[in-house]
């Protein structure tokens, strides 16, 4: 009777197991529902390269789309199909789906024989048997999974977090980027118009007209000038390399071509009302950690219920001594809950809780404050850019154009008249930088508010600092002419060294 | 010999309250009296060319004029109009003439937005008449008028102007010339001109003088009007010439007469005794002072009158750019073409080619270029204080003629192919 009995056992044990292991086993470890978040957050896509990279597909798709000038989008849509840590991030979620399993499987039961042998004397051995099953265990098997199921949700959202946080780390390099071009161009310009100047100087030097104290004085700004648009160019590499890095760009990808000025403002930016409800909503990260509060929570109710149950162990033993008399009967094991009566557990799980918990508190300051910051700053940089393109650049073509009237009558010089340039090209200059500065403000605005923002309407892109073409000579400057944006002309190459030109000798003639 | 009542009786009685025209006049039969005065007068009347002579009424005996002191928009030359202070609606005022021996009376009312007075500039009179303010009397304030009265003593070429915010009120154009004819008629001179040296400051692409420049003037009048707009002197060949030239500017101006030697024959201390003329072709006119010129004007054609500081024959100019006289900027011009369209290299062979571009680039607005004028053969490249003596045979009429023309033989010929 008694072996019918264990040998009965052992099978419906193993197919308990199975079965049990057999549970919460799919293939996307929740990743559509991290899709789904960033989908309504930014309109993309994002996906899981699972083999060894991209697909071929994928590897297509970024290259028609490095083939055409780069927009803020694209780029987006390049680092999520390419950037190796976005792609680490996702790889998160398998690790929770296996905590998940790993959460619904039952100890092993532990069987456990031995065969002893007398020393002389009687022929026969003392052997036992024993099997042995973790009981607590399959009670707190629910509960486990539960917060399993918990820890899965977050990395769901925490995956969903890092892909816009990707989005929106690439939006502001790229602009940052565009605007450190189009500013390098524009000092080139600048450079280029002080070289000219320069160069005026020595030639009124040559003929005898300018001393070499005031040569030398237009040489060093002409110098001066090519220096920072060289240091301009450390700007722009480091603007490049970054966003490289964050698309995760190969040698051999061909290098992004970018537009080579910035969009315009849009007319207008939505009004969005009690946006920091809303980025309480929307918020990823806060969800992250309002998941975490959570599972400490669940957590340590966990622990409470079963304190007095740290470990109870049932099982069945069977043992035939020598004199070949099997005796069978359950067994009970407990851990009598004498010293460790789980009260360090319990502390410990507190003290997570109320970090957890403080942590949430602190975030939702944070993000309240970080909207009503950025709708300021988009505020602000939309005034300034304004500004700069209806008031003060209009203002420097009038003085510009006005000073070309003194120059017709010879009232002032040519060097004052290029100054009279460079002021409108410096005013240019902070224009585009204030344009940057807007729509890094704008991004930043959707970055914190969890994608609340709709994207903005597409724009042409800002006039380049030198837009009309060279008209003929004493062609009649009907006053500040209004420039529309041209065909853009690759900007001419910088004199790489100051005019050198000195005046050997004075040449007399002309007198 | 008429008594003097006799004399202002015949002359002068009830004359028209109009402003007189500067009608020439022309001695002889065969040329026609036009005197504005409306009757034949004993001495020619003097010539304010681009002015007027100021009116009287005569009243018990004692010649009355009215002068206001006023802002006035005067036009320099058509493109420059300028916001001046002045008498009567012009600056410089109406020229005053009156006789030795007249006794005259000025009412002065101030319609400026500040207290002013008349000092009478020469002028041999009793203290409290001098116009002072402050010394002689106290100032004619806004809306207010004070008569002057006294007795003219002395012949020749005296001025008026303000004795209060003296350097201000006259910077923006007070003054005016007072010209005194001698009791007995001097009748050789057949033509008289009266011409008011002045210099202002007016910044380009403004529409004030800036009364705080000390030295540094742009635009310089003969009666308030600057090259090519001064009227020309316009005479007979034969008449004896004379010009006055009042200058109460900051700067002696050497007035240079082509074609002639003439003498200076009086100042505003009086006249210069024949003995002791000095015999020149420039009048120096020192600041403060009036210089009397004669001449007889017997060799026709189109002299030029001008002052001979050679800036001072320029319109707009500015004294602090760059030099590019024989500086050579081929190569250079389309470069900077890129960043000024339109710019074109200047000066390099000189300044003539300023004409021709003024005419097709413009300037600040209320700005005239610094080189004006057409004639026959072409440019003439000037401005300022110049203007033309026209010198012609047998003229009836001294309306302004067309330009000489040149005899066969007189004029400079291109030598060669």
């Amino acid at each position: 009777m008694q072996r019918d009995t264990h040998r009965a056992f052992m099978p419906a044990l193993l197919v308990t197991a199975t079965l049990t292991a057999c549970a919460h086993l799919s293939t996307d470890a929740g990743f559509p529902e991290a899709q789904q978040l960033v989908e309504q957050r930014t309109g993309h896509h994002i996906v899981w390269q699972r083999e060894d990279g991209p697909s071929a597909d994928a590897e297509a798709s970024i290259g028609t789309l490095l083939s055409q000038p780069l927009t803020c989008e694209a780029s987006i849509r390049v680092a999520f199909l390419r950037s190796p840590a976005l792609q680490a991030e996702y790889e998160r979620l398998g690790i929770a789906q296996a905590d998940l399993i790993e959460a619904g499987l039952l100890d092993n039961p532990v069987v456990s024989g031995s065969a002893r042998f007398p020393d002389g004397g009687a022929s026969g051995a003392n052997v036992e048997l024993a099997v042995v099953q973790s009981f607590v265990d399959m009670l707190m098997r629910p509960a486990r999974q539960r917060i399993g199921e918990v820890e899965l949700e977050r990395t769901q959202y925490r995956v969903a977090h890092a892909a816009l946080t990707v989005a929106a780390d690439v939006q502001r390099v790229y602009y940052t980027l565009l605007a450190a071009v189009q500013i390098q161009h524009a000092l080139q310009e600048h450079a280029r118009a002080t070289a000219a100047a320069a160069e005026f100087a020595a030639r009124l030097s040559a003929a005898g007209n300018l001393d070499t104290l005031a040569l030398t004085r237009e040489q060093a700004g002409a110098a001066e000038a090519m220096l920072e648009a060289r240091r301009a160019a450390a700007t722009v590499m480091a603007a490049r390399e970054d966003l490289r890095r964050r698309l995760g760009l190969r040698p051999w990808d061909a290098e992004p071509r970018l537009p080579t000025s910035l969009p315009q403002l849009p007319a207008s930016d939505p009004t969005l009302e009690d946006l920091e409800s809303v980025a309480l909503d929307r918020r990823l990260d806060l969800q992250v950690a309002l998941r975490e509060v959570e599972i400490f929570r669940q957590s340590l109710a966990q622990a409470e219920r079963w304190r007095w149950f740290p470990l109870v162990e049932v099982g069945i033993s069977a043992e035939r001594d020598v004199d070949t008399q099997w005796v069978t009967g359950p067994t009970l094991s407990l851990a009598l809950p004498l010293f460790d009566r789980k009260q360090a557990t319990m502390r410990r799980l507190q003290s997570y809780l109320r970090e957890s918990q403080r942590r949430v508190e602190q975030l939702e300051i944070d993000i309240r404050s970080q909207v009503r910051e950025q709708e300021a700053a988009v505020r602000l940089t939309r005034e300034l850019a304004e500004g700069y393109r209806d008031v003060l650049l209009p203002l420097r073509r009038r003085a510009f154009a006005l000073t070309q009237q003194h120059y017709n009558y010879m009232l002032i010089g040519t060097i004052d008249l290029l100054i009279a340039r460079q002021q409108e090209m410096e005013s240019y200059r902070n224009y585009v930088a204030a344009v940057r500065d807007y729509w890094v403000a704008r991004g930043e605005l959707g970055r914190v508010t969890g994608g609340a923002l709709p994207p903005a309407d597409a724009t042409p892109a800002i006039p380049p600092v030198i837009t009309s073409p060279p008209a003929e000579p004493g062609t009649p400057v009907h006053g500040p002419q209004h420039r529309g944006p041209m065909e853009i002309e690759a900007p001419a190459s910088v004199p790489t060294s100051a005019p050198t030109s000195q005046p050997m000798r004075h040449d007399r003639e002309g007198e | 010999m008429a008594t003097r009542r006799e004399f202002l009786a015949s002359g002068l009685f009830g004359s028209a309250a109009a402003l007189v025209s500067s009608g020439p006049a022309i001695a002889g039969e065969t040329v026609a009296v036009r005197s504005g005065l409306g009757h034949e007068t004993r001495y020619p009347p003097v010539v304010t060319p681009n002015g007027t002579t100021l009116p009287f009424t005569v009243k018990e005996g004692v010649k009355e004029f009215h002068l206001i002191a006023e802002p006035v928009d005067w036009e320099f030359a058509p493109g420059m109009t300028v916001k001046c202070w002045g008498y009567n609606g012009r600056s410089p005022g109406p020229t005053i003439e009156a006789v030795e021996g007249d006794r005259v009376r000025f009412l002065v009312t101030n319609n400026l937005p500040e207290h002013t007075t008349i000092h009478w500039h020469g002028l041999l009179l009793p203290c409290g008449m001098d116009g002072v303010g402050g010394i002689n009397q106290p100032q004619i304030k806004p809306g207010e008028t004070y008569a002057y009265e006294f007795t003219l003593r002395q012949h020749g070429t005296q001025m008026y102007h303000p004795h209060a915010d003296e350097m201000q009120q006259m910077a923006v154009g007070m003054m005016g010339m007072f010209i005194i004819h001698p009791k007995h008629a001097d009748l050789s001179i057949d033509r008289d001109f009266a011409i008011m040296l002045h210099e202002w400051a007016v910044h380009p692409g403004t529409y004030r003088p800036d009364p705080a420049v000390m030295l540094d003037f742009n635009m310089f009048t003969f009666n308030g009007k600057i090259f090519p707009a001064i009227d020309h002197l316009v005479v007979r060949t034969g008449d004896r010439v004379r010009i006055r030239f009042g200058n109460l500017s900051m700067n002696q101006h050497p007035i240079h007469l082509h074609g002639y030697s003439f003498n200076i024959t009086g100042t505003d201390g009086g006249p210069i005794p024949v003995s002791a003329q000095w015999p020149n072709t420039t009048v120096p006119v020192p600041v403060g002072s009036t210089r009397d010129i004669e001449f007889i004007a017997n060799e026709p054609g189109d002299w030029i009158v001008h002052c001979h500081k050679a800036h001072h024959t320029m319109n707009a100019m500015a004294h602090d750019i760059p030099n590019t006289l024989g500086v050579n900027q081929s190569g250079l011009e389309e470069e900077i073409r890129r960043f000024a369209p339109g710019y074109v290299a200047m000066g390099e062979k000189g300044m003539a080619e300023m004409q021709d571009h003024a005419r097709h680039m413009p300037g600040p607005e209320n700005t005239l270029p610094m080189m004006m004028g057409e004639g026959p053969f072409g440019n003439i490249e000037m401005g300022g204080m110049l203007t033309v003596l026209k010198v012609r045979d047998g003229i009836t009429s001294y309306d302004d003629p067309d330009w000489y023309t040149y005899p066969a033989g007189t004029q400079a010929w291109r030598v060669g192919g």
